[in-house]
């Protein structure tokens, strides 16, 4: 696993990443990265996760360092 | 939480697992777009004047004053090579100080707002301080505009008395 800053995750957008934000979903509906899904991290497991593209990065973030 | 989350997606054989550490929150600080039920245009990075004079610590005075009369501006930014707002000048400073630098003449550290600070908190900031500007920078203090007390009030839902005027 690699941390990323901001610089990096437009980069790797460009090259086709997919965002997940993993805060409850009233918090991703509020606000949220463009083109981000949103998993909570309590609903994170095997089944939510095989929405993902194993073939592309995948970035995860919330709301700051928590 | 964004830790756990990516070690999971590791534990689920995920071979590309990144972690944007500083979040949402740094993302929106530098006024990049987001989507959602409350983003709106009114806040503080759309809001501010990009068009804005700009001088260097060792720029002279008559230089600064020059450039604020072709501009029809009242403020210089005081700026450092990373683009980093380091004081503001007026034209009146300017007008009555006409030998020193920008360093010896500026006023240091003045106040600033993040872009994705709202309406509502600009328009506290401009009633309670009487303020007609401020600047917009991002979290690491580099400069993205200046913020006009009257664009907020123009922004502000029509009332019959806007905030920003009490």
């Amino acid at each position: 696993m690699t941390q990323v800053d901001r610089n990096e995750v437009k980069r790797l957008v460009s090259q086709g990443a997919q965002m997940v934000e993993v805060l409850p979903k009233a918090e991703y509906e509020e606000e949220h990265l463009p083109g981000a899904i949103n998993i909570f991290l309590k609903h994170l497991d095997r089944k939510s996760a095989a929405q993902l593209d194993r073939e592309r990065p995948i970035i995860v973030y919330c709301h700051d360092y928590q | 939480m964004s830790a756990r989350a990516a070690w999971r997606l590791v534990s689920l054989a995920f071979p590309q697992v990144f972690r944007y550490t500083a979040g949402k929150a740094d993302w929106s600080a530098y006024g990049l777009p987001t989507e959602g039920k409350s983003v709106t245009p009114n806040r503080a990075g759309n809001l501010a004047r990009r068009d804005v004079p700009t001088c260097s610590l060792g720029d002279r005075a008559d230089t600064i004053r020059q450039q604020l009369q072709k501009n029809g501006a009242r403020l210089c930014a005081v700026l450092n090579e990373h683009r980093v707002l380091l004081g503001q000048i007026s034209a009146e400073k300017v007008e009555s100080e006409t030998d020193g630098t920008a360093e010896e003449i500026m006023t240091s550290a003045p106040t600033t707002f993040r872009p994705n600070a709202a309406l509502e908190k600009l328009c506290e900031f401009f009633r309670a301080h009487k303020a007609e500007t401020v600047w917009v920078t991002t979290n690491d203090g580099e400069l993205l505009g200046l913020l006009y007390r009257e664009d907020v009030q123009r922004a502000e839902p029509k009332v019959e008395e806007p905030a920003c005027m009490h």
